[in-house]
């Protein structure tokens, strides 16, 4: 089969993933594993040294992260893939309607909405007088009599 | 049920940034310049490029989000706003608007040169825009620009409802100025925002500078039927309480009233003490005012300035004119602006607390809800005659908030105050005590020993000591009616007279402040949206997720980081 290894500097969370400095090997499951789309291990021909430089792979038409590696002989390894599923299935996710509580983009985040985010660490006092104006005393008596 | 939304006079946050309304067609992405949601679609062709060093004050903004792309222009219709008019411009404008208006936003601008009014030969201009995208509902917009020319007014440009609105503007001054108005013709959400735009007719685009001096808007859902029909300050009471002989008069020296009803000497002094001339009876209350000076009475005339007329004491003329004044009066001690200082949750409850000292009742907690962002105010209905005053606490001139209390400080010279002091001196008449003034009277009980009661009962009787400790009790009596109502009163007559506003503000961490928190973990969004519209951090909280070719753990593991957050 050929495997496609690259390099991403992409956060494991961000859909889309740009690969970089890429390389088609050869290579093939392991003797006896059943292969697995999501967690496949192959035997790459490709040395251990230069399989370190990479963190990423195109395979089956899918992207997969690089979470280990183990030499086999001097110009082969194996590699144990997981399957990034977001930058696989990026197109379709972003097809999805959905309801979201967080979001960077303040015209789609409420910055009025409290999930308990905020942190704060104390409070002070604003004085905000209404009326500083002094005013005049006046006595008011109070009859019983005829008009 | 159906939900609007009611409108609070700040202008709104937010906006939904790839659709600008009816009269704006947002360019292609292909034909897009510059930066839109925070992606760089380049510099625009060097045939329409001109030279933008001349225009640094429209650099783009990197990492900006709400930067209007390059518009096409279409025309929408013109109208005149005349009550706009007669505002003069200046660097901070200030117009009067109409009674369903809000001024929006407004900034100054200037221009860099007269030459930069052409690029490559092409007539170029600049022009405010105020984009109103979809999803406004229910509020039209005005702008108003002038130049430097500060004796003419702004002028007003063209306008369209629910829409943007741009107008040419080929200045012949040095600095242009914009006032946006917005009018509430209903309820809706608002999403405007204001901008200077360079205006390049012939190649179809703008550049675009965010104004300053607009604030963010808000609004807040009411479901329908629930919408609070908030009270105004109501009308003073219209009570004549003459009709039934009650009269109030104002200030002025009573020293010759007091003459009329005490006597000059000591005989009539307690002939009118304990005999059948009793005129302190019609007296109801001698009342300090503390508010003389701003009280009203209703129709909104001065509470001050009533006729003079003599005082009667039942049917006894004392001879002593004094000015009459109502009962009733309303004292309006104005309103101050409570306003926003993070724009965020922390301007409202539980962080903010806003509390209100009224004078004469105490410190009062009021909904910070209610009243983030207006114009709190206080007025008082006072009673002069028993002191009950009613405190009204305003939001925007809405009652929010009444509170009672008692305004008045009494002067110890009232019915019940001569009451028990003429049963007292009757019970010791009785006995045979004579004593020459009310205030002899004092003095002397409060000097007495118990042994000097007793010697004084022992010459005339075991009745004397009964009667002595009446006397006493009159003048405790007297001492607790001191001030109207408790003592409290005069705490507040000598404290502060005047309402002030305690907000009680968070201190909130820098990056609570600064909101450096939204790149990591977001904004806090309660909104349904297509995910492929966004982009930055993204947390999904209720999403049917279902993708050709994705196995039941795919998606499972896809549901997972959404609601994880991912970056989109």
């Amino acid at each position: 089969m050929t495997i496609t290894l690259g390099k991403t500097s992409a956060p494991p969370k961000q859909v889309s993933k740009t690969m970089t400095d890429t390389r088609t090997f050869t290579g093939a499951f392991r003797e006896g594993d059943a292969p697995s789309d999501r967690d496949p291990v192959i035997v790459v021909n490709v040395p251990m040294t230069t399989a370190l430089t990479y963190n990423y792979a195109e395979i089956f038409g899918a992207y997969y992260f690089i979470k280990d590696r183990k030499a086999v002989t001097q110009t082969s390894t194996e590699i144990t893939f997981h399957k990034d599923v977001l930058n696989t299935f990026g197109a379709g996710i972003r097809t999805h309607t959905c309801i979201i509580d967080r979001q960077y983009s303040d015209n789609v985040g409420d910055y009025d909405i409290d999930d308990g985010a905020f942190v704060v660490k104390r409070s002070e006092l604003e004085i905000l007088p209404v009326n500083s104006s002094s005013h005049t005393v006046t006595f008011v008596l109070g009859t019983i009599g005829i008009s | 049920m159906a939900t609007f939304y009611r409108y609070f006079g700040e202008p709104v946050k937010g906006a939904t940034s790839n659709n600008w309304g009816d009269h704006i067609n947002v360019i292609p992405t292909s034909e897009k310049y510059g930066i839109w949601d925070g992606v760089r679609y380049g510099d625009p062709p060097a045939s329409i490029q001109g030279d933008w060093s001349a225009h640094p004050e429209f650099a783009f903004v990197e990492g900006a989000t709400d930067l209007i792309p390059y518009l096409r222009q279409q025309r929408v219709g013109t109208q005149l706003m005349p009550e706009m008019w007669g505002n003069k411009p200046n660097d901070t404008p200030v117009v009067s608007v109409a009674a369903n208006a809000f001024r929006f936003g407004y900034d100054s601008f200037n221009v860099p040169s007269p030459t930069a009014y052409y690029i490559d030969g092409r007539s170029t201009y600049y022009v405010p825009a105020l984009l109103a995208p979809s999803g406004t509902q229910a509020f039209s917009f005005r702008l108003l620009t002038a130049g430097t020319d500060t004796s003419s007014p702004l002028t007003p440009t063209t306008g369209e409802v629910y829409s943007t609105q741009y107008g040419d503007f080929l200045p012949s001054d040095a600095k242009f100025y914009v006032v946006a108005v917005m009018y509430n013709n209903g309820r809706g959400r608002v999403y405007p925002r204001l901008y200077w735009v360079l205006n390049i007719p012939s190649a179809n685009y703008f550049y675009a500078r965010r104004m300053q001096n607009q604030p963010s808007c808000y609004y807040e859902e009411v479901e329908e039927g629930d919408e609070p029909d908030m009270p105004t300050v109501p009308d003073l009471p219209n009570v004549d309480i003459g009709a039934v002989g009650v009269r109030l008069f104002q200030a002025g020296s009573f020293n010759n009233f007091i003459s009329a009803i005490w006597g000059t000497d000591i005989t009539s002094a307690i002939y009118k003490l304990i005999g059948d001339q009793t005129p302190y009876e019609c007296i109801l209350g001698m009342n300090i005012f503390p508010y003389a000076d701003i009280a009203k009475v209703r129709g909104g005339g001065w509470w001050t300035g009533g006729s003079s007329s003599t005082i009667y004491l039942g049917n006894y003329s004392t001879g002593v004119s004094a000015p009459t004044c109502n009962q009733f009066c309303s004292v309006d001690f104005g309103s101050v602006a409570i306003q926003r200082a993070f724009n965020d949750a922390l301007d409202f409850a539980p962080y903010t607390v806003v509390e209100v000292y009224l004078p004469f009742i105490g410190r009062v907690r009021v909904p910070t809800d209610f009243v983030m962002g207006k114009s709190l105010g206080v007025v008082y209905h006072c009673d002069v005659l028993t002191g009950g005053v009613a405190a009204f606490i305003t939001a925007n001139d809405d009652v929010i908030q009444v509170e009672g209390g008692s305004c008045l400080i009494q002067v110890p010279m009232t019915a019940k105050t001569a009451d028990g002091a003429r049963q007292a001196i009757s019970s010791a008449a009785s006995a045979g005590v004579s004593f020459a003034t009310a205030g002899g009277m004092a003095s002397k009980i409060s000097s007495a020993t118990p042994e000097t009661r007793i010697a004084l009962g022992s010459s005339v009787g075991g009745g004397i000591v009964s009667g002595v400790q009446n006397i006493e009790n009159a003048l405790a009596a007297k001492d607790s009616y001191s001030t109207f109502g408790n003592l409290a009163l005069a705490n507040g007559f000598l404290g502060l007279v005047n309402p002030v506003v305690y907000v009680h503000r968070p201190v909130p961490t820098d990056n609570t402040a600064d909101h450096t928190y939204r790149g990591y973990m977001g904004i806090a969004a309660d909104a349904r949206v297509n995910l492929g519209d966004l982009s930055g951090f993204t947390r999904v909280k209720a999403i049917n997720l279902g993708i050709a070719g994705a196995s039941s753990e795919d998606l499972a593991e896809i549901e997972a980081l959404l609601k994880e957050g991912v970056i989109l």
